[in-house]
């Protein structure tokens, strides 16, 4: 025990010195801070826009003030205004972006048929969302692991190439020992990054130190061991410290980009989308076929709907907004069933993909702190099942003048039904994550103990 | 004696086991990514195709109809992916594929790939691109990091150096062989691909595609050049092997993985573009109220029906030869649409800004100039992308004035109801887009080019002059 204290003061002392190791750390610290910058900045940008709509909001009711000062058809106010469906990010998105720079913050929406409402795209800077978020989740699934490596690639083939290995096993000194406290000394420093970083994210964006802070650093520290594991794996081998880099890069680019990107690849052949774009124009069809369709027979249909509005009276000879609403609501009706297949694929392309991503730590430490964070695509088709809900909710609210002709006074937007949604953590999903982690931990521990008691017995 | 040192790199680069293994993972991962790049084209192609001709036909096929629930009825702009899509996707996955054509409203370009996936595809997309700029300056790391390195550790190069070669003629001579080594990974490699743009347009010879298919390979080739070149550069300017692998491998990851992410998020912090919603609102807001509040639509339409009886000289709007409902949504559409076009094009001003950095970055990081040549030619990129988005625009105000003639001339005033035969709205002509051309593609990315370029020379000179500088040794 004392010799591994001694050990570690002087892997201490070795690191202060040697200039390339502590540049790493203020480079990893660097691009940490940045990142959290970067990602707070991310947020604060969705925000505003978010904010920016209560404005809007506001400017339509006066104007449909002016437009109608005393009392208005509920129809007109359903056509010519429109609320916000808002979908408020935690602060914890700010550490994990995600999806959330590709779907929009919020959704805008009228009383009329909403299945086109509903997949709408905010304004967005297609170069830069295909470069992707700098955020810390970037920083700990790429920077750390090649961090890692940095350090220890040149793990016992440094003090070899120096000539210090010889010395030091001349020594009463095991070379497990040594290597053992190689390893804790690197794991303290990494898992001190780690700490450090993510204490001042929760500090910088406001996110809340509760149970997600636990999974955050479980998830992180035991993918951390991982990328060490394979480090002494590979240094076990006893080759050069060219070899080991090579070696090491060769594995993250393996794990971090060529698997993913295969995934990726065999998601989209396997399982194409064409359901969004059918959906819309079927969509179309049924709602503007909703003009040269007899009236009777849509206000029929409307009505096995809702019993409780026929006796509302006849539709016949001039523009009437009832049966206007009447074949909006067919419309999206009609395409219950291709909606629910458009979602159903989106969830099995997700669990597809994060079926396959077991091969891939850094994927699944993605999926994890996306998880965290609540900035995957299931969250914001929750998001989007919600605004749908929303959606039945301003029919049942504005239904009432429309169908038992009572007069919409101004007064009454002060009711109008609002909706706000923030995503929860997915906890399940991070927690399986967090255990496929584990389970790569175990397998690269196994190996870099085998690789280590077959490769040294002739240095011993 | 130069020719015997550069078929030694060559020899030995065959030699080497790693060297064979590695350049076969990545010609296997070339041919992968050729696969799914045409797999990708030929299913996205087929399927906007099919959505765009189903447009189409139902639109030619609807009952009669009044022109203005035509107008709102309205069609689709499905965008049709480029041939070369499948060399690089570019932002491809990243940009909405369908745009809802309608009156009164400018609607957002939906479904994008990236939004009906999860986080997977945001790693990067397997294409033939991703294989050249990642992989193969890797490979090129990998093949050269201990070229004057291990000469120096084995003492080779003082051997060399005393039998009168200088130093400078080695590393020509050395440069010549691993360009050799790699053209024979590299030049295979495009005859496939040559191939497969061959097929994939059906075997017929467009001078388009040829040109951006010439300028896609002529540009890689620098880009592999600047690597080789950098490579054998900084493997001079090391003592040992391993710092110089080390070294390069930081460029490697400092240039490929970190600063273009944090270059292009720098650029969208500091430039912030307003959400749709508000751009919405400002275009509805100033087309009703005129720009700052003046000559609102209410005084300018009153002044336009007044302009017409005295024009027609008669005393009501119902006595005029045409009707002027469809003049009066003409004339609200014209205004709309030019107050739109204007925020539209301040939004691509603030995306351009956003972009900047990263395009002027290209001669620092060789790496963003390749990036930018390479979407651009084969049409994925955002110059390509807004220029999609400006002919759906057009496409959708021709249509909509089109339909507004028509019920000027063909409706009564006030008529609301009456339906015009079908077939006066199938003889429209259906959208139909085609690409910017080369010409202007390319003029759009002759920064990155100069960029590249400037690399070129810039690693080669160094080479020289590093060479010079250091007649005998290290």
């Amino acid at each position: 025990m004392k010799q591994l204290r001694i050990l570690l003061h002087f892997e201490w002392l070795n690191f202060k010195t040697e200039k390339s190791l502590v540049a790493f750390c203020l480079l990893m610290l660097l691009s940490g801070f940045y990142g959290i910058f970067s990602g707070h900045y991310e947020l604060k940008k969705q925000r505003n826009k978010i904010a920016g709509l209560e404005q809007i909001y506001q400017a339509n009711i006066r104007e449909m003030g002016e437009k109608f000062p005393d009392s208005a058809d509920a129809g007109d106010i359903g056509y010519y205004h429109s609320a916000f469906a808002k979908n408020h990010p935690d602060n914890w998105a700010a550490l994990a972006i995600g999806q959330r720079d590709v779907s929009p913050a919020y959704l805008k929406i009228r009383l009329l048929a909403v299945q086109n409402q509903l997949y709408n795209s905010e304004n967005t800077n297609p170069l830069k969302l295909a470069t992707g978020s700098f955020d810390l989740s970037f920083v700990m699934v790429f920077l750390l692991p090649l961090f890692i490596i940095a350090i220890s690639f040149n793990l016992l083939s440094a003090e070899k190439e120096q000539g210090t290995l010889r010395l030091l096993l001349a020594q009463p000194l095991k070379l497990s020992t040594l290597f053992l406290a190689k390893i804790i000394f690197r794991f303290l420093l990494i898992a001190a990054m780690v700490i450090l970083l993510s204490i001042t994210a929760l500090l910088w964006t406001g996110a809340a130190p509760d149970l997600r802070a636990l999974y955050w650093l479980l998830a992180i520290l035991l993918y951390a061991i991982f990328w060490l594991g394979t480090s002494c794996a590979i240094a076990a081998l006893q080759r050069s410290s060219a070899f080991n880099a090579i070696s090491l890069l060769g594995v993250w680019l393996m794990l971090a980009v060529i698997a993913p990107v295969l995934i990726n690849a065999a998601t989209d052949i396997s399982k194409p989308v064409q359901e969004g774009l059918q959906l819309t124009m079927v969509q179309r069809e049924a709602v503007h076929g909703g003009w040269d369709k007899p009236k009777a027979e849509t206000m029929d249909r409307f009505f096995k709907h809702y019993p409780q509005y026929s006796n509302t009276g006849s539709v016949e000879g001039a523009f009437k907004w009832k049966w206007y609403y009447a074949f909006q609501e067919l419309g999206d009706r009609s395409v219950e069933t291709l909606y629910k297949a458009y979602r159903q694929k989106m969830l099995d392309r997700l669990s597809l993909a994060s079926n396959l991503s077991v091969v891939s730590p850094p994927a699944k430490l993605q999926e994890v702190l996306n998880g965290i964070a609540g900035t995957e695509l299931q969250q914001h088709l929750d998001f989007i099942a919600g605004t749908k809900a929303y959606h039945d909710r301003l029919k049942a609210f504005y239904y009432p003048y429309l169908y038992q002709d009572r007069a919409f006074q101004h007064a009454d937007f002060a009711k109008e039904p609002q909706y706000s949604f923030t995503a929860a953590p997915d906890y399940t999903k991070s927690a399986s994550g967090i255990l496929v982690l584990l389970a790569a931990n175990v397998l690269v521990s196994l190996l870099a103990i085998f690789m280590f008691k077959t490769n040294t017995k002739e240095l011993k | 004696m130069i020719r015997n040192i550069t078929q030694k790199e060559r020899i030995s680069a065959f030699r080497d086991k790693r060297f064979i293994i590695l350049g076969s993972i990545i010609l296997v991962l070339l041919l992968t990514a050729a696969a799914t790049g045409i797999i990708n084209y030929r299913v996205l192609a087929a399927e906007r195709k099919l959505a765009q001709s189903t447009a189409t036909e139902n639109f030619n096929n609807q009952p009669d109809r009044h022109p203005h629930r035509v107008a709102h009825y309205g069609s689709y702009a499905f965008r049709p992916k480029s041939v070369l899509s499948f060399l690089d996707f570019g932002l491809d996955s990243y940009t909405g594929t369908m745009v809802y054509l309608e009156a009164h409203q400018q609607n957002s370009a939906n479904f994008s790939q990236v939004q009906q996936s999860g986080a997977m595809i945001r790693f990067g997309e397997m294409t033939i691109a991703f294989v050249m700029q990642w992989l193969i300056p890797l490979l090129i790391i990998f093949l050269c990091f201990n070229t004057f390195t291990l000469e120096h550790e084995e003492g080779t190069l003082k051997v060399l150096l005393s039998q009168g070669v200088s130093l400078k003629a080695i590393a020509k001579a050395k440069l010549l062989g691993y360009i050799q080594v790699i053209s024979m990974i590299v030049l295979p490699a495009f005859f496939f691909v040559f191939l497969f743009v061959l097929s994939i347009n059906d075997f017929i010879l467009d001078s388009s595609l040829l040109l951006r298919t010439a300028v896609f390979m002529l540009t890689y080739l620098l880009y592999f050049f600047i690597f080789i070149a950098g490579s054998i550069l900084i493997s001079a300017l090391n003592k040992h092997s391993r710092t110089a692998l080390v070294t390069l491998l930081g460029i490697w990851i400092f240039s490929i993985v970190l600063m273009p992410k944090a270059l292009s998020n720098l650029g969208s912090s500091l430039h912030e573009e307003p959400s749709k919603a508000a751009m919405d609102a400002s275009v509805h807001e100033e087309s009703k109220n005129g720009i700052d509040g003046h000559d609102p639509m209410d005084k300018r339409l009153e002044q336009f029906k007044q302009g017409l009886l005295e024009k027609y000289q008669v005393d009501s709007l119902s006595q005029l030869p045409v009707n002027v409902d469809g003049l009066i949504m003409a004339l609200g559409e014209e205004s709309s649409s030019k107050i739109y076009q204007e925020h539209f094009d301040e939004l691509v001003a603030i995306y351009d800004d956003q972009n900047r950095l990263s395009i002027w970055a290209g001669f620092i990081n060789p790496y963003l100039a390749i990036r930018n040549i390479s979407m651009s030619m084969a049409g994925t990129d955002f110059f390509h992308y807004v220029d999609f988005l400006n002919a759906a625009e057009k496409y959708r105000y021709a249509l909509t004035q089109h339909l507004n003639n028509l019920q000027a001339t063909k409706v009564a005033h006030k008529d609301k109801t009456s339906r015009l035969k079908a077939d006066i709205y199938a003889s429209y002509p259906p959208f139909y887009y085609e690409g910017p051309a080369f010409t202007k593609a390319l003029a759009n990315v002759s920064l990155s080019i100069i960029a590249l370029a400037f690399w070129t020379a810039l690693v080669y000179g160094l080479i020289i002059i590093t060479m010079n500088k250091k007649k005998n040794l290290i």
